[in-house]
């Protein structure tokens, strides 16, 4: 089955609410900045002229130099590769996880539904934040341990969505009539009822980028992203606070990069959540 | 009618702007607020480490002795010493010193501090320091005895330890009553201490009555209560790229003078690739102090070659400077079988972790310097660790490279402590693993000498082999800066960051009676 019909469909609806087509323009134009970064940015990241250190913005450092003298515009761009990798990449190990996990857990149900609600609400009775914060503070900053601190709670409100929509596509008649003519279980779950199953997780998965982005920015504010000297939006403006009173332009560019992302992938959520809903 | 609220509004924000200009500061009311940049974790003489404490405790306990700028021992509770052999000091105790709650401060009060300092039940952490202390007598009220079990040249520096009531107990927040010029009345642990002036000090009242030690954590926080007034007082509380703008205020004052505070990078010695001197002479020459100093420091520090700071007696003036000069630095890492895998490309010669602290200057510093020694080819990963984290790392010598200050060096018997093969963490701080049977010999033979001309002599043939050898590479000392009111007068910097001439200040003008409302200040 080709779905790419569907799915064009789907973008099409979404682009008429109007939030959401900014979001999407703003995303494509993150993502090729991402994408391109080393041909955008003008300067090497890492590469410090310390006798420049927190000039402000001119015509060859458009957002201005930071305390080593590295250029903002281009850590900013760099950062973009970063935040993004960072969103995605959560969103995608914390989506396989809670698929498979919820999955199962709504198809079996049984036992196997008893024991998995009930690890659900023992894991999320943890304050996801302070156990990110917890787990980068003891294994270190990298990105592997971003991603880590990151997924290791973010999949449980995934399986539940998913858990909740098998149970619900489970008891359609479709499904009824697949199992009356004898498909395999298998056949049933991947076939039929994770496909209809899927729309609600696809808006939950654009909110979960933009949480995924703020929560690494506030790791790396904290000192417990990315290490040093890799660029993150977060810790850009965890060193330009310092710096507040003398150089505000340090903690402005990122600060706007961050707001700007997170508002583009909530409005594309709001969006996808409206052309999702088959009452509207 | 006039309907518009604008001249009611007018008259509200004039009458907020008179309240606001009219309100009082502590400086009027002749109340001095310190900021310091932490809490200290105990105000009890005999057991405080660290410097929040000690810099307290400066203010409130008298010693025997104490430093004065150039780190020579002066009187303090003493009014004099003698050492009629290397083994045997006499002090006599100035008369009329009483403790802040009226008692009488006698030799039985000096002889309890330290005796229940070297007591091991009491797991006092100053022990090490006296360990060469045999016993201590009180022949009558004002003569204290100490004999030593083995001359020990840097006895009299460490007397400037605070003297409390016989049969005082451990105290942490609520201390044991001292002799100093303030007493303490007030401590709360996450915000601040009150003292106020004690009448009965031996030098007479200090000038200020009352003094506030606020503990501000956050540099930001500490710079913006200074330019409000709530602080009027910080001593290195002031980040360097904010002076400009604290003396921009016109209500402050930056002072600045040469620091004791020296810090240096180091090596460990176990490790494979830093075990060879070349490897170690690469890094420094890669490293450009010069440049860290104008622009992390803002020139508020002084490149050091050595790890005394610059008014030691015992310092070695002619020691060769290391300049920067990555072209060389390369050549050493290529004869040390350190060559370029990719010639210029992204592979690096060698990798090292370079551990530091999560101070933000020298986060600075170690982002800097990880810069430069990629230019060498040298890659290196920086971790940040929380302080805790990161000094139990160094003194367990887990670590490649680490970035550290030496505070309040006072002698150089240092070398002794950080540099002889026997002085392992944790009595000592040999933390790289330095062995050198010439400088083992040289830094024991020193700590026996009492002439101070024969100590120079084999200090500064120590220097001359650290300096060769480089187990650790000397950077620089923060100079001292102080951004004060600029109406408080009369306190002098010392190197060591003391406390002591706090009792000096004085407001001037003088704080009067209440200020007349919408005085502009």
């Amino acid at each position: 089955m080709d779905d790419s019909p569907r799915l064009l469909a789907l973008l099409r609806r979404t682009a008429r609410h109007r939030g959401a087509a900014i979001g999407m323009f703003l995303i494509a134009a993150l993502v090729l900045a991402a994408l391109l970064a080393p041909f955008l940015s003008p300067y090497d990241p890492y590469a410090q002229s310390l006798d420049e250190g927190l000039s402000g913005p001119t015509a060859a450092h458009w957002f201005g130099q930071d305390k080593f003298g590295r250029d903002v515009f281009s850590r900013l761009v760099h950062g973009a590769r970063l935040s993004l990798a960072v969103g995605i990449g959560t969103v995608a190990i914390s989506l396989l996880i809670g698929l498979a996990a919820g999955s199962m857990a709504g198809f079996l149900g049984g036992w196997a539904d008893r024991v998995f609600t009930g690890a659900c609400d023992v894991l999320l009775a943890f304050p996801g934040i302070l156990l990110a914060i917890g787990i980068a503070a003891v294994r270190g900053p990298s990105f592997g341990n971003v991603l880590f601190a990151l997924s290791v709670l973010g999949w449980v409100g995934y399986a539940r969505v998913i858990r909740a929509q098998v149970l619900k596509v489970k008891a359609m008649e479709f499904v009824e009539s697949a199992r009356a003519i004898g498909a395999p279980p298998s056949r049933m779950l991947l076939a039929h009822i994770l496909p209809n199953a899927l729309s609600p997780i696809l808006v939950e998965a654009t909110f979960g980028i933009a949480r995924a982005i703020v929560a690494e920015a506030g790791l790396s504010f904290l000192g417990l992203g990315v290490a040093p000297p890799a660029a993150s939006w977060g810790s850009m403006i965890g060193d330009g606070r310092h710096f507040l009173f003398v150089a505000p332009h340090l903690v402005t560019a990122p600060g706007a990069a961050i707001l700007l992302t997170v508002m583009a992938f909530n409005f594309v959520g709001d969006g996808l959540r409206d052309a999702l809903d088959t009452r509207s | 009618m006039n309907r518009t609220p604008l001249p009611r509004l007018a008259a509200f924000f004039s009458l907020a702007l008179l309240a606001a200009c009219s309100q009082r500061l502590p400086i009027d009311e002749g109340r001095l607020v310190i900021a310091l940049p932490g809490t200290p974790v105990s105000l009890d003489p005999r057991l405080a480490t660290d410097a929040y404490g000690e810099q307290i405790l400066q203010m409130t306990h008298a010693a025997l002795l104490r430093l004065d700028a150039a780190g020579n021992p002066v009187p303090d509770l003493a009014s004099g010493w003698e050492s009629p052999d290397p083994l045997k000091y006499v002090f006599t105790l100035r008369s009329g010193a009483r403790f802040h709650d009226g008692r009488p401060l006698t030799s039985a009060d000096v002889k309890f501090t330290f005796d229940w300092v070297l007591d091991p039940a009491n797991r006092s952490p100053h022990r090490a320091m006296y360990r060469h202390v045999r016993s201590i007598d009180a022949p009558d009220a004002r003569t204290v005895v100490f004999r030593l079990s083995e001359p020990f040249a840097p006895f009299l520096s460490t007397m400037v330890r605070g003297i409390v009531p016989a049969g005082s107990r451990a105290g942490g927040y609520a201390p044991p009553a001292g002799a100093g010029p303030y007493r303490i009345d007030d401590v709360s642990p996450d915000g601040a201490a009150e003292l106020s002036a004690f009448d009965g000090c031996l030098d007479g009242p200090p000038a200020i009555r009352r003094v506030t030690v606020k503990f501000i954590p956050d540099s930001n926080v500490r710079f913006l209560e200074l330019r409000m007034g709530s602080v009027n007082f910080a001593l290195n509380g002031v980040d360097p790229d904010m002076l400009a703008a604290a003396e921009k205020t016109g209500r402050l004052a930056v002072e600045e003078a040469a620091g004791g505070n020296v810090s240096y990078l180091g090596f460990n010695l176990r490790d494979r690739a830093l075990s060879d001197p070349r490897v170690r002479r690469a890094i420094a020459l890669a490293i450009d102090r010069d440049a860290i100093v104008r622009t992390i420091w803002e020139e508020r520090a002084d490149v050091v070659d050595t790890i005394l700071p610059a008014g030691s007696w015992a310092r070695d003036p002619d020691l060769p400077k290391v300049l920067p000069d990555p072209f060389r630095a390369r050549r050493l890492l290529d004869e040390a079988g350190y060559r370029d895998p990719d010639g210029g490309g992204p592979l690096p010669r060698l990798r090292l972790t370079y551990k530091t602290s999560q101070n933000e200057v020298r986060r600075r510093v170690a982002t800097v310097v990880q810069e430069q020694l990629r230019q060498v080819g040298i890659l290196v990963e920086i971790q940040s660790l929380e302080w805790g984290t990161f000094f139990s790392d160094v003194k367990k010598g887990n670590f490649q490279l680490y970035g550290l200050t030496w505070v309040g060096i006072s002698d150089p018997d240092i070398y002794f402590h950080a540099f002889h093969s026997a002085s392992a963490p944790p009595d000592g701080a040999n933390r790289g693993g330095y062995a050198n049977a010439r400088v083992d010999r040289l830094t024991e033979a020193a700590r026996r000498e009492p002439s101070r001309e024969k100590r120079r002599e084999m200090y500064r043939e120590v220097q001359r082999i650290l300096a060769r050898e480089l187990p650790v590479f000397p950077l620089w000392a923060g100079r001292n800066l102080l951004v004060r009111d600029r109406r408080l007068r009369g306190f002098e910097l010392t190197p060591d960051e003391s406390y002591h001439a706090v009792r000096d200040l004085r407001i001037d003008p003088p704080a009067a009676g209440p200020a007349p409302a919408g005085t502009p200040r």
